[in-house]
């Protein structure tokens, strides 16, 4: 019996015009059945239709029918492949079956319930292939992804533990008491970035592992929570805050922490234009149903060319002289942010500033 | 024939630690007299412009944002600055370079000696030997 919702497309092969009309008036009612009178025609055909199980006659003049799959497989290997033959000549099936290009085998003239549940079966198979084929895709992805995250991490923390090496060997040599202090401000420097480097990868370790636990947020105190850790390391930047509405949002906590973090603190690390002191404002309204988040500076601003790289895994902007970028900072929002089924969308103007908002929904049950 | 602590040195980096670190070894260790710091290939090449004192060695790094240390070279060749000769060229690179960057370095004829960053003392001082006496 045929499943109503799913319409098969099939191509059928045949040099007799009889087999393709009377297997025409038996299936096209259930499927979407297309018909090529020779292997050239097929593929002809097959440039404008992507069928899912494709039959074939094994005697026709020019190529076989194993001779077309064959080719066939080499262009597109997705379609379940039938192969059909009035004799039963089995030293040809047995090869074909084993070097893989056929899935299925049937006598001619076929049975029509055989052949109505070798195409249901067949159809299935497609399924399966597809779908492993997708999820093939997506581990090398993963995969390439991984080997990539594993030699920039490497890279980008030996970067600062050189420049230690640098400043070691420099306090070796080093006998002025003032200029060793001065060494040690830098030493400091050193390894605060590599702490900072260690605590986002920890960060996209913890967004990827662990799972969305939704609680009571005050969002208030978070946002000054993070105001607080920032204001030591960027004295010259003042930073308005408003905060209108609720005060309790539900959502994931950690996530929302990644989200807030990154986008404020990159407000102040780029609403630096020189060393004058500097404003950045983070307004933000907490309803109902939704947290929204708006967080602008006045500063470097973000080229139109570069603006839809900047959520990239290790994008850095080759303008951003600052290496203290991990180029994880916005991948992780975005990451974030999906995961809480929120949204982020930025305005930016280069040389004039950029403005980030977030809408988070507030997940109270 | 100069002795090296006579000597006029430009150093090139993006990277104000390296750069002070850079600066303050050469100055201790006395493989110069004078040193001057640049951030970029352009501070560089305007400083060579404007200069009536060209330096006796440059040390750049080869891996900064913008123009890496060859292209910066070979603009500088191409601008035919501090004829007749151009000052010896060292290029600076991290012990975690890629090979197709190391290759690169190796490869040029321009350049007069490359060393590892972070830079030590006494293997300046070899090269710098062997190119003034």
């Amino acid at each position: 019996m045929t499943n109503p919702k799913s319409k098969i497309s099939i191509l059928y092969v045949d040099d007799e015009v009889h087999n393709l009309s009377a297997f025409k008036a038996s299936f096209r009612r259930d499927h979407d059945v297309h018909l090529a009178n020779s292997a050239n025609e097929a593929f002809t055909l097959l440039e404008t239709i992507s069928p899912q199980i494709i039959i074939a006659d094994q005697r026709m003049p020019e190529v076989t029918g194993v001779e077309f799959f064959e080719r066939l497989h080499a262009k597109n290997p997705d379609p379940i492949r039938i192969l059909l033959t009035a004799y039963t000549s089995s030293q040809t099936v047995i090869e074909a079956v084993n070097k893989g290009q056929i899935d299925k085998y049937l006598v001619k003239p076929w049975n029509n319930d055989l052949m109505q549940s070798t195409l249901q079966t067949g159809f299935s198979m497609y399924e399966a292939r597809v779908a492993l084929r997708v999820k093939n895709e997506e581990l090398r992805r993963t995969n390439s992804e991984l080997n990539r995250f594993v030699y920039s991490v490497s890279h980008d923390l030996r970067a600062p533990l050189m420049s230690m090496l640098g400043l070691i060997n420099l306090a070796k040599l080093e006998k002025e008491i003032d200029s060793q202090v001065q060494l040690f401000e830098l030493m400091e420097k050193s390894v605060i970035k590599m702490d900072n480097y260690i605590q986002t990868t920890l960060d996209y370790y913890r967004n990827f592992k662990s799972e969305i636990s939704i609680e009571a947020v005050q969002v208030e105190v978070l946002i000054n929570d993070i105001i607080d850790s920032l204001k030591s390391y960027h004295p010259k930047c003042k930073i308005n805050f408003i905060h209108t509405g609720a005060k309790e949002l539900y959502s994931d906590r950690m996530r929302l922490k990644i989200c807030l973090s990154n986008i404020i603190s990159n407000a102040v690390k780029y609403g630096r234009k020189n060393s004058d002191p500097y404003e950045i404002n983070i307004q933000t309204n907490l309803t109902e149903e939704v947290y929204s988040v708006d967080v602008e500076d006045f500063g470097i601003g973000i080229s139109e060319a570069e603006l839809p790289k900047i959520y990239d895994m290790f994008y850095r902007s080759p303008k951003n002289k600052d290496s203290k970028s991990t180029g994880l900072g916005l991948y992780l929002v975005k990451e974030a942010i999906h995961r809480i089924k929120g949204q982020v969308t930025v305005d930016s103007v280069l040389g004039k500033g950029t403005r980030f908002k977030l809408t988070i929904p507030n997940q109270k049950k | 024939m100069k002795k090296l602590r006579h000597l006029k040195a430009y150093i090139v980096d993006d990277d104000e630690v390296e750069l002070y670190v850079i600066q303050r070894i050469i100055y201790l260790k006395r493989l110069a007299e004078k040193v001057e710091v640049y951030r970029s290939g352009n501070e560089l090449i305007e400083a060579l412009q404007r200069t009536i004192e060209p330096p006796d060695y440059i040390l750049i790094n080869y891996r900064m944002s913008g123009e890496n240390g060859l292209e910066i070279l070979e603009k500088i060749q191409d601008l035919n600055l501090n004829k007749p000769e151009s000052p010896p060229f060292f290029i600076l690179t991290s012990s975690t370079a890629d090979l197709s960057d190391l290759d690169a370095i190796m490869s040029d004829k321009n350049i007069d000696g490359f060393l590892y960053k972070p830079l030590i003392a006494k293997k300046l001082k070899e090269q710098l030997k062997s190119l003034f006496s």
